[in-house]
Parts: C-alpha cells; sequence; structure tokens
C-alpha cells in the first residue's frame, strides 16, 4: 500500500509542470467595434471564488459617460468579460489604475483619477457588479503610480479586516522621499478615509525623488514586503540609484517604539532601513516611442513566498553599462531570509517592458513580461510567462502567450501597452493580463487564444458583422493552470451550512479548518449521514476493546471530469494541536471511483482503524488523497504536524488533505438541577494536548474563539489549567490569546478547559475552538464542542468512559484490579443504558477500588497529582454519600476526563513515536547549523542518515527502523559526547539512557530528545 | 463623432510630435492642414436654446423594443432577478457609437418594482436608459418607460434639442468658471517644456504659449496673454488641446490652482476649452 502510496506522489512530482494555458481576449463581444489602445492592465482575483476576476485597462467608458470609467468583470473564471462603468473619472476613462478584491468580496482600487492629472485616489465597493460609482476614500493632488494590494489575516487581533497597501510616490513628501505606502488596518467598513495613513518608505537622501513605482507583497503571517527605485542621479534620458528593500513584520505597523513602520532589515552599509539590493545602477527613462513605441522608466515588481515569508523574490529593469541606448535589462533575484541578504541575478532578459512576479502555494515563482524581439519583419511583442524549475531559481520554463508586431496599431498614448500588467498566483494556478495587438491570428498566440469580439479569418469584424474592424490594443487574460478543475479534487475543510462550504480554495477561507472538514469517524460502518447543515455526523473513537473505529471522508472535484480513482490515506494523532500525526492503519489505502460526470463521493465502507487500549479516546485525524494528476503535496503528514517544520503545505494550503481536530462531548446533567455543592461541583474539565512541533525552543500562541452559547454558559474568559507546568509559563491576556511560554521542541503541554453543566434545553452547542499561531497565522488547532445530552446519554458516556479509563490504566501498567473494574461495566451494559438507581448503586459499590487504583498508579509514577484527581475523587464521593445523582453524575465525568488526560500524560512521560520524526528532523538541523557539531568527525553522516531516514520514513520505514537508524549514526553521537562541551552539557545520561533502551523505539525516542534538549544548550 | 474627434487629435499629436523635433518644411506643412482639419472637426450647430424644461431623464441609450422576458437576464454575470427583464431591441432612438447595431437582439434591461409592474410580456414600449454593462449584451439601467405607441420621430427630435441645451448648459458653465475667455489666435509655443513638480510619466509637460487677442469675451486683459497647455501624449493628456504658431479660435483660459510650475498661470488643457471661431455668437449668447 506504501509504496503505491510513493509512486503516486513520485508520478506526479514529474507532472508538476504539465500545465495548461487559457488565452482570452477581455473585450466584450458587445464592444466588437472598439479601436481604443487599452494598454496597462491590471487583475484580481476573488480570494473566496475564482471564477470572479476583476480586470482593468485604459479603456474609456463605451457609452460616453465621462464622470465614470470600466472595469473588466468576469465570472466565469475569465472566459467571458463584462465592462461595468464604476470607477469615477474626469474624462471616461482611468489614469493608473489597479485592483484589489477582498475575502470580505469588497472591491478596492487605487487609480490617477481620469482627467486630473497627479490626483490619487483610493475607491471602495462591495457592489461592483451592479451600476453605481464606488466611493471615494481618499483624494489627494501630486501622486503618481498607486498601486494596491489587500490581504485579509485569517488570525491574529486583525484577523477577518481588510488590510490595504496602496504604494505611491507622494510629490507632497519632504526632502525628495517620495516613496510612500497608503495604508489601513481596516478598510472594509469604516466611513472615509477609513483609517488610510501615509508611511514614507524612504529614509536616505534622493535627488529629488524616487522612482515611480512602490510595489509592496504580503505574507499571510503578516510580514510586508515593499521595494521602490532611489534616484541618486538624473541626467538626460539616463536615470540612476538603488534598488531599495523595505520589510514590516507586523502588518505595516512596525514595533514601535523600537522599530518603526518597514523598518526591520536595515543596509550593511549605513545602518538605515531598507536593504540597497542592486547599488548604482542605471536604467532609462524616456516618454517617447523609445522602444518598440513604448516608454521606458522605473520598472519592477516583487512577491513573497506564500509558504516562507523569509523567500521573498524581485524583479527589476536597468541598462546595464555598454548596452544599447533606449534598451532594457531584466534582473530576478531572491533573498531567503528575509531581504537582509541576496543572490545574484538567478535571470537576466534585455529589452523587457512589464515584469510581474508571483509565487504560488507550492512556492513556484511565475514571471510575466514583454520582449522586444527581432522578427522575420521588423520587431514583435513577445509576451512570455515563465516558472522557475528548480528550487535554486536557476532553471526557467518559458512559455509564450503572444507575439505580436511592434510597429501596429500607431500609438495613440504613451504608455503602448503599459508600464505595468496583471499577475497573481491563486492556488497552484497563476492568473494575469497583458495588452497587445489583437490581430486574431492563432499563430500569434502559440498557446492558444479565445476572442469574444467578432472576427473572421485574421480580420476583426463589427458588432454586426458588416465591416472590418482596425488593428488596435487589447487586453488579454491568461490563466496557467496547473491542474485542470475537473481533475482537481479536495477534501472540504469546512462546511457552514448548505450554502456555504469550502469550495477547494488553496489557502482554505475559514481559519477554523479543523472542525466541520469533510473527514470524520463512525463507530460502526456506516457512513452516518448529514446533518441539516450538510456537515458530516462524527462520532468520538473509542478503543479497540469496544470496537473498532471506521474513518469515512466525502472527496470533492472542481469539475465533472472522466471517470478517476482517488486514494485515501487517513492518519491520527493526539487531540489538541501540534502533536505529529501517524498512520490509522496499516491496511490498504480505501479508494473512491469517480464516475465520469461524477463531482463528489462519499465513503459507503469506511476505513477501519482501532484505538490500542493504551490510547486516549480523543484524537485527531486526517486524511490525504491523491490521483495520478492531482497528487497530495509533499510533505504528507506523517511524522509531522500541520503548519511544522514550516508553514509550507499544511491542511490549509494543500485542498488534498484535512483534518478534523475536534472533540465532540455530551455537556448536560442529569435530572436534579443544582449539584447542591460547591461551583467546582457542577464543573468538568476537559483537556487538549499541545505539542511543539518546530525544531527550536519558542513560545506557543493560541488564539480562542468562544461561540455565543459557550460565553453564555461560561463567559467570554474561559477558565483555562495548565497541568503539569509552571503557572507563570502560561499566560492567557485580554485579547483571547493564550501563549505557552518556552516550549522545547517535542515538548507537550496540557490546556484544560473547565466547562459548567449545560442547562437543559440548549439548543447550539458550546464550542469553543484554539487556533495555533504561526507569527499571525492560523496553522493549526482544535474545538472543543458540549452538546446538551439525554440523561441516558450522559449516564451512557459516562460507563463508557470509565470503563476505557480503566482498562487502559489496565494495559499501561499491566493492573489485572484495573481491568476488572474495567469490565465491571461492559458494553451490554453500556447499551442497557442502566438508570440512575443502578448508576448510584455501581458508585458507591466501586467509589473505593475507584480511588486506590487512582493512588496505585499515582504512587507507581511519581509524577504528583497534575490533574488534581484526589479533589475529583473527594467530590465524587461527597455526592455519593449523598446520594446526589445529579452531582454525582458531573463529578464522575470530570474524574473519567482528568483520569484520562492523565493516562495520556503518563504514557508521554514514556516517549512516543510519533515524535520520532521530529527528533531526527531536529538533529540534522542540530548537526548542520551548530558549530560545536559541525566540527565533528562524522557529522556530516548524521546530516545524511538523517536526511534518508526523514525521505524514507513512511515508504517501507517507520518506527521499526529508528533503533537501527540511531545504531548507524552511534558513533558520531559518541564522539560528540566526548567534546569537553558534550562533558560541560551532560550529553552523558541521555547518551547512556539511550543505550539501555536502544531496542525499544518509544523509550528510545524520549532519551534521544533528552540528547537533542543537550544538544540545543552547546 | 468621438470616434473622429479622438482620430483627429491622434494625428494632432503625431504631428506635434514631429513639429517637436523640427523635422522639415513637411511638417509645417502638415501643421497647417491639421489646423484646418482642427477647425472643421469643431464646428457646431449654431443653435441657442436655453431653459429648456428637461422632458425626458438622463439617458445615453434610447430604444423602442419588445418585452421579451420578465424577471430575466441574458446579460452574463448577471443573475435573472424581479428587477431585470429581457427585451428585444426594434428599434434604436438614441445610442452612442457602441451602441448601435442592436436592432433585432435581445438585452437586459434593469428596472425598479414600479417599472417592472408596468411591462407585459410581449408588449412594446420605448426606453429610456443608462446603460451600464457592455459584455455578451448590453445592461441597461431603465429610467423611463414610455407606451409604444408614442413616435419616435417626436421623440428624436426632444432628445435633440434636449441634448442641444444639455450641452451649451454645459458650455455655459465652462465659460462661467473660466477666469478669461478671449478670441484671437496663437503667436508662439515654446520648445522647451516647463519643468514638472517631479519625474512622472503623466507629466503635462506644460508648454508655455502666447495668444494675440483680438477681443476679450470674459475677464481681462492687455495685449498678449501667456497661457501653459499639456504637450505631453500621456494617456492623462493625449485628448488634452496642442497649440502652434497661427491657431485662431476662442480660447476659455483657468488660473492653475494645482500646486507646481503652472500655480496661478492661465492654463488650457481641455478639448472643451478651445473653440471654433463659429462658436463665438453662441458663446457671446451664453455669456450674457
Amino acid at each position: 500500500m506504501k509504496t503505491i502510496y510513493l509512486l503516486l506522489i513520485c508520478l506526479c512530482c514529474s507532472i508538476a509542470h504539465a500545465q495548461t494555458f487559457r488565452v482570452v481576449n477581455m473585450i466584450p463581444n458587445t464592444e466588437s467595434n472598439e479601436t481604443n489602445q487599452d494598454s496597462e492592465p491590471s487583475l484580481t482575483v476573488n480570494p473566496n471564488n475564482p471564477q470572479e476576476v476583476i480586470g482593468t485597462a485604459f479603456t474609456p467608458n463605451p457609452n460616453g459617460v465621462l464622470t465614470v470609467a470600466p472595469i473588466y468583470i468576469s465570472q466565469d473564471g475569465g472566459n467571458t468579460w463584462t465592462l461595468n462603468s464604476i470607477v469615477p473619472s474626469g474624462n471616461g476613462m482611468t489614469g493608473d489604475i489597479t485592483v484589489g478584491l477582498s475575502r470580505n468580496n469588497t472591491l478596492y482600487a487605487g487609480i490617477l483619477s481620469g482627467g486630473a492629472g497627479l490626483q490619487m485616489q483610493i475607491l471602495r465597493d462591495n457592489t461592483y457588479t451592479v451600476a453605481g460609482a464606488m466611493q471615494v476614500l481618499l483624494t489627494r493632488n501630486n501622486e503618481d503610480q498607486p498601486y494596491l494590494k489587500t490581504i485579509t489575516p485569517l488570525g491574529g487581533p486583525l484577523r477577518n479586516n481588510d488590510l490595504l497597501y496602496v504604494g505611491h510616490n507622494d510629490f507632497n513628501a519632504a526632502a525628495g522621499r517620495t516613496a510612500s505606502i497608503e495604508q489601513s488596518m481596516n478598510a472594509a467598513t469604516a466611513p472615509p478615509p477609513a483609517g488610510l495613513t501615509t508611511v514614507r518608505l524612504e529614509v536616505r537622501n534622493t535627488n529629488g525623488q524616487d522612482g515611480p513605482p512602490i510595489r509592496s507583497a504580503t505574507h499571510p503571517n503578516g510580514t510586508v514586503y515593499a521595494m521602490f527605485y532611489r534616484r541618486t542621479a538624473s541626467v538626460g534620458t539616463t536615470r540612476t540609484g538603488d534598488i531599495t528593500v523595505v520589510r514590516d513584520d507586523n502588518w505595516g505597523q512596525g514595533a514601535l517604539p523600537l522599530v518603526n513602520p518597514y523598518g526591520f532589515i536595515t543596509d550593511p552599509g549605513d545602518g538605515l532601513a531598507g536593504v540597497l539590493v542592486a547599488q548604482n545602477i542605471s536604467w532609462v527613462w524616456n516618454n517617447g516611442a523609445a522602444m518598440g513605441q513604448e516608454r521606458l522608466g522605473d520598472r519592477c515588481s516583487i512577491a513573497v513566498d506564500p509558504r516562507n515569508s523569509q523567500t521573498v523574490y524581485i524583479a527589476y529593469l536597468d541598462l546595464p553599462a555598454g548596452n544599447p541606448a533606449n534598451t532594457t535589462t531584466l534582473h530576478v533575484r531572491r533573498s531567503t531570509n528575509g531581504g537582509v541578504t541576496w543572490s545574484n541575478d538567478l535571470l537576466t532578459v534585455n529589452n523587457v517592458i512589464v515584469p510581474q512576479l508571483a509565487i504560488n502555494i507550492r512556492g513556484t515563482v511565475g514571471l510575466l513580461y514583454q520582449q522586444l524581439t527581432p522578427q522575420v519583419f521588423g520587431q514583435n511583442w513577445v509576451t512570455h510567462f515563465r516558472q522557475n524549475t528548480n528550487a535554486a531559481a536557476t532553471n526557467w520554463n518559458d512559455n509564450i502567450l503572444s507575439n505580436t508586431p511592434s510597429n501596429v496599431p500607431v500609438r495613440a498614448f504613451g504608455p503602448y501597452l503599459g508600464d505595468y500588467a496583471g499577475l497573481e498566483a491563486v492556488g497552484k494556478d497563476f492568473y494575469g493580463n497583458f495588452s497587445a495587438n489583437n490581430t486574431p491570428n492563432v499563430a500569434n498566440f502559440p498557446n492558444g487564444v479565445t476572442f469574444q469580439r467578432n472576427t473572421q479569418g485574421l480580420q476583426l469584424r463589427n458588432f454586426n458583422n458588416t465591416a472590418n474592424v482596425p488593428i488596435s490594443i487589447d487586453p488579454f487574460f491568461f490563466e496557467a493552470e496547473q491542474i485542470p478543475d475537473n481533475r482537481d479534487f479536495y477534501v472540504r475543510d469546512w462546511t457552514t451550512n448548505t450554502t456555504t462550504f469550502d469550495i477547494g480554495l488553496e489557502p482554505s477561507t475559514n481559519p477554523i479548518f479543523y472542525t466541520t472538514s469533510d473527514i470524520w469517524n463512525r463507530r460502526s460502518n456506516t457512513a452516518g449521514g448529514f446533518n441539516g447543515n450538510d456537515q458530516p455526523n462524527n462520532e468520538n473513537p473509542w478503543i479497540s476493546t469496544s470496537g473498532s473505529n471506521y474513518a469515512f471522508a466525502r472527496v470533492h472535484r472542481k469539475g465533472t471530469g472522466v471517470s478517476e480513482t482517488v486514494t485515501l490515506h487517513f492518519l491520527k494523532s493526539e487531540f489538541g494541536t501540534g502533536s505529529n500525526y501517524v498512520d490509522a492503519n496499516t491496511t490498504a489505502d480505501p479508494t473512491l471511483s469517480f464516475a465520469s460526470g461524477e463531482s463528489v463521493k462519499t465513503m459507503t465502507s469506511g476505513y477501519e482503524w482501532e484505538l490500542i487500549a493504551t490510547n486516549s479516546t480523543h484524537v485527531c485525524l486526517a486524511v490525504e488523497i491523491n490521483t495520478p494528476t492531482d497528487p497530495v503535496v509533499t510533505p504528507t503528514l506523517l511524522g509531522r504536524a500541520p503548519g511544522w517544520p514550516n508553514t509550507d503545505l499544511a491542511v490549509l494550503y494543500d485542498n488534498n488533505k484535512a483534518q478534523r481536530n475536534l472533540g465532540v462531548f455530551s455537556g448536560g446533567g442529569s435530572p436534579g438541577g443544582n449539584t447542591g455543592g460547591t461551583n467546582d461541583d457542577n464543573t468538568t474539565t476537559y483537556y487538549a494536548v499541545v505539542h511543539n512541533a518546530a525544531l527550536h525552543p519558542r513560545n506557543m500562541v493560541l488564539q480562542f474563539q468562544p461561540n455565543k452559547s459557550f460565553i453564555k454558559i461560561a463567559g467570554r474568559n474561559p477558565q483555562l489549567s495548565f497541568p503539569g507546568s509552571k503557572p507563570k509559563l502560561n499566560v492567557v491576556d485580554s485579547t483571547n490569546t493564550l501563549t505557552l511560554k518556552n516550549m522545547q521542541p517535542g515538548e507537550n503541554r496540557w490546556v484544560g478547559i473547565t466547562v459548567p453543566v449545560l442547562p437543559d434545553g440548549l439548543k447550539i452547542p458550546v464550542e469553543i475552538a484554539f487556533s495555533e499561531m504561526k507569527d499571525r497565522m492560523p496553522i493549526n488547532g482544535f474545538t472543543l464542542r458540549l452538546q446538551a445530552s439525554r440523561v441516558e446519554q450522559t449516564f451512557m458516556e459516562n460507563y463508557r468512559l470509565h470503563h476505557e479509563v480503566f482498562f487502559r490504566m489496565g494495559k499501561m501498567f499491566d493492573s489485572r484490579y484495573a481491568i476488572v473494574e474495567s469490565k465491571s461495566i461492559d458494553e451490554s451494559l453500556i447499551q442497557r443504558k442502566a438508570g440512575d438507581e443502578w448508576y448510584l448503586d455501581y458508585m458507591k459499590a466501586h467509589i473505593r477500588t475507584m480511588a486506590s487504583l487512582t493512588k496505585e498508579v499515582m504512587k507507581q509514577n511519581d509524577y504528583g497529582d497534575p490533574f488534581e484527581l484526589n479533589k475529583a475523587l473527594e467530590q465524587l464521593k461527597e455526592h455519593i454519600g449523598k446520594t446526589n445523582i445529579h452531582g454525582m453524575t458531573i463529578a464522575h465525568r470530570n474524574f473519567n476526563h482528568r483520569m484520562d488526560a492523565y493516562l495520556t500524560y503518563l504514557d508521554k512521560q514514556k516517549g512516543d513515536i510519533a515524535d520520532i520524526l521530529q527528533n531526527v528532523r531536529w538533529q540534522r538541523k542540530l548537526y548542520t547549523t551548530n558549530k560545536v557539531l559541525t566540527n565533528i568527525k562524522g557529522s556530516k553522516s548524521v546530516v545524511g542518515s538523517s536526511k534518508t531516514f526523514e525521505e524514507e520514513y513512511g515508504k517501507g520505514t517507520g518506527p521499526e527502523k529508528y533503533p537501527a537508524f540511531i545504531q548507524r549514526i552511534w558513533p558520531v553521537l559518541e564522539a560528540t559526547v566526548a567534546t569537553d562541551e558534550g562533558s560541560m552539557a551532560g550529553l552523558k545520561y541521555p547518551f547512556e539512557w539511550m543505550k539501555r533502551v536502544k531496542d525499544n523505539p518509544q523509550e528510545l525516542q524520549k532519551a534521544h530528545r533528552k540528547f537533542l534538549l543537550k544538544l540545543e544548550g552547546l | 463623432m468621438v470616434v473622429l474627434r479622438k482620430l483627429l487629435i491622434n494625428l494632432f499629436s503625431v504631428i506635434y510630435n514631429l513639429a517637436m523635433k523640427r523635422t522639415s518644411l513637411l511638417t509645417s506643412a502638415l501643421l497647417l492642414l491639421a489646423l484646418l482639419v482642427q477647425q472643421c472637426s469643431s464646428t457646431k450647430p449654431p443653435v441657442v436654446v436655453e431653459n429648456t424644461t428637461t422632458t425626458y431623464p438622463n439617458s445615453d441609450y434610447v430604444i423602442k423594443g419588445t418585452v421579451v422576458k420578465k424577471n430575466a437576464s441574458n446579460l452574463s454575470g448577471m443573475t435573472s432577478s424581479n428587477t431585470t427583464a429581457i427585451i428585444k431591441v426594434t428599434e434604436t432612438i438614441e445610442a452612442s457609437p457602441n451602441q448601435e447595431g442592436f436592432e433585432g437582439k435581445e438585452i437586459t434591461m434593469m428596472l425598479n418594482a414600479q417599472q417592472m409592474a408596468s411591462l407585459q410580456e410581449g408588449g412594446d414600449y420605448v426606453f429610456f436608459n443608462q446603460t451600464t454593462h457592455f459584455g455578451n449584451t448590453l445592461g441597461a439601467q431603465v429610467k423611463a418607460v414610455e407606451p409604444g405607441s408614442t413616435t419616435t420621430t417626436s421623440i428624436k427630435e426632444k432628445i435633440r434639442l434636449q441634448q442641444q441645451a444639455e450641452k451649451n448648459k454645459a458650455l455655459k458653465e465652462r465659460l462661467g468658471t473660466a477666469d478669461l475667455v478671449v478670441t484671437g489666435a496663437v503667436i508662439s509655443a515654446d520648445s522647451v517644456p516647463v519643468a514638472p513638480i517631479g519625474e512622472t510619466e503623466h507629466d503635462p509637460q506644460y508648454v508655455r504659449s502666447r495668444i494675440k487677442v483680438k477681443k476679450v469675451l470674459k475677464g481681462s486683459a492687455d495685449g498678449d496673454v501667456q497661457f501653459y497647455f499639456a504637450s505631453s501624449d500621456d494617456v492623462h493628456w493625449y485628448t488634452a488641446p496642442k497649440f502652434y504658431s497661427g491657431a485662431p479660435g476662442i480660447f476659455l483660459l483657468r488660473q492653475n490652482n494645482d500646486e507646481g510650475p503652472v500655480k496661478g498661470r492661465y492654463t488650457l488643457i481641455h478639448a472643451d476649452d478651445f473653440l471654433n471661431n463659429s462658436e463665438l455668437k453662441l458663446v457671446k449668447a451664453l455669456l450674457k
């Protein structure tokens, strides 16, 4: 099974660049008569719906009205377009315009007002498909080239706010430091100016100004980059200066008073904010028809890797010494450390205009540009779309989208084709637009083209198809599609109701992507159907003595393609966040066969998996789906937690992965109203494990969101506890943020959530979601859901958990008495739903045994009573003594949950095979980066062996191979211990421990981790 | 007409660029020709219509059509609703060039509830519209509906008069906001553009010029008047009028208020601020 699984992945890696192109002339059919110079296009794609694309160009309002100018709208992924004139104007056209659609379905535009010279306006509209001018948020004169980007964070304090970044060259700035950004941290609804404020990016002297283009790139974790041309000299048509890149790590707000906005990187030369990536370069400034009728000037672009905010690419034009006048050279460069240092040129191309960069969720860089190229007859403008084909970005493929004469038509105005074009990465795909000669000659468009406007042979035709129309410049849309929609399979990450749900977007647009996903568990081999909101009916798993579990998934595909078979691979981890996944079972992966035309399939038979007796029943489930053309993106979740070791291709970014980190429990009580005891008696504490899956110590940040029911029952501030860790290490602040400080790699920390008993008749479940944040981006999380329950259900759940925790205790500690206690409640009893009288008698008879077994386990393990089991037992005894069944029921539930968490806690003390791969990755990192370790003879073999182990893990290599792996690197570990530093660090103790447990993967993992912790301190 | 005007302006741009390079005598000849063409293109009917009561709502697209289907849409991207209807165009009464040629074709109209209630499927009506969408077909917001029995000749005449009145109203407003209105001819144009506020592709490239004033119609001027025009062919300025020595006409000059090199100076940067002398009678009437 594993072999097949991996073969699929390998096969799919090899076809990763087998993409298809779609090129569409954007002029609508009703505009068949038009002969405008529709140059300088831009584009934005709705992050909620890639079928909706908005484009712009220098296109006049077709109806002649001068007060508004048109945008282009497509509702079918760019196949057809409609002009809607909604941009305020003075002459029926726009000046410079760029647009951005937000996750709040709001359209923003940054423009220079048509007919008003250098008047910048920033606009907003949430009804952009219908008539009516966009709302003006800001108007300011003496501005140039507003270039707009928007992002809506999924997490953090600015969660769901629309953030705007409008680069602009502001001639109002003092001292010629004109490079600026107009930004808002909440632009969606606030009245004008919607929080827009000006931030000056330039901190150095110039020769009077910076260049017009100020470009920005945002990462979902709050990192914002910007680049611009700093000008230092101007002679004739030659400009000289530096390419400058600035960075902010807090959405452009800085970290005042320590760091000014965009002041997070400084140049080593002068220590000022912004790194001078290319210094003292020259370029052409010529507003005439300098090259192929196009004007030339400062042109640049910047893009950040969505998987890693430290990886950023730039593209810019210059005129290297010795090159002909009125030409350009494109340079592409990269930084992998957040803009601090930069590569040499990864790519250079001559005679280029409109360079645009974007990076998709796989980290592939897309580069769009147009190049003036000698042809048989004259010169042509050739539109290239290129992508890097190796990780070093030194190899680039090349796809030609258009190849058209540069001398037809005659330029009506500048720019002829544009000072910029449009390019966006949408999940795996790229969307863009460019302007070109519109001769309907398929030979001019090697990757195909479709026209909406009328054509006949090589001629454009008028609307009534009665006459030819002269050739002009039109905007062209294109999509570089990595996987055709009809072969793009996905598992929903979330479903709100029958009309609002995940449509396979990458990244997912809902930060809670682990609660209502289309993967679920059942305790019998029936899918269980879906509730009224189209969410699957999940059942918490049970341990093997109670029966098998069955994992189910529903798989969608974006279109209705040919028949295909989808393979599903299921994994599990501890309930909570950050715990590494292991295979749910080793039996063959199930498949789903899609017939031609089918777009959704639900497993009718589940994937059987078992929780061994020593496992908690509180677990998370994940699924990864594969087809030959649509593989899960590596790395898989096996041995990992979403988001770690970096954010690369986590569940959020790969629609082939889904997980359910949801614990559902009955939170109701029993007849009798008040417990008659203290407030504590009325509560139950539920536990989740938070695990640091990173390879370095860190503060783990969890943001929690209680729903309305939770707030009603337990208040806005949940009662949290942290058994087994020092209170000062766990801090809750007023922004619903929990920080678990100084978490070591592989460390587990328990979070207890204490909730009062749910009142009768509560219809909406009590829910609290915890999102694990990396920087400001949710990468993982879990949800606790409590639902009102009937008395019998509460009893039944208590019986079952009682049975499970004592069985687990018996197996873990080989305790015959615990097994007997467990078996005092068997399945037939649970199913009989024995009533309150029996329950009271039972508890009276068993409370002493429960107490003595608890005491015995505590004594054996010597970890104290972090989960306050003694207190829980005392409460239980008190209620039993008072024959208070209601109080007893809640106290029993409370005891069961605490005991379950305690047993998991004890189990983890022995080590965790789920963390083996994390240990190995961590070890490789240490032997690669730590100077003491790299100097040890054989350290390279540790790195190499570790890498091999990681690559082979899951491909026939699992935990059982771990001891042999450790044996292979043993001499180097021994040599490490023998160094002075190793001796000082006390490596000998964990090393000896490893030796003692060398044949037991679980215990070896723990000893190895201790060893690595010591290495971390070297 | 709009297209023709744009073509002429483009021609001017090309000629101007050549002239700025001081190429040849041929250029001068072309310049003269261009000036003549521009004068022709600026000819407007000498009709003075003032204070005309607006008969029809402000519409750019007036048609006679048949209601094909209510609560429906055939415009891509516009969903059918109780505010949309598909109309078959039977006659175009008033349209811009981009709206012509739809006779026999179906378009989508957006109506309010009252307008929708007044329509019957299969019925003929006159629709006064603002076109909003140009896609696979037209989308238009209905401003008013009249029975289809209304004669189109009378509608056309009313619209013509109304448009003339609106045009004159607009001219009157322009004359009202102009600081100086003179007749005369351009006697010089500097070849060196004025330094801009900053280097930008959208620099208007102001050029200083002088008018030998024949008559002051508004404001005051002694002798020649100096003004600036935008010589740039950037997208912002390519439709702004370009001036050459000898160009006669009516000049509506405005003192520039923007921060920059021509602040406080007279500028002429809008095509509607330079009129043919044949408009003199109308201008005088509107200035009264």
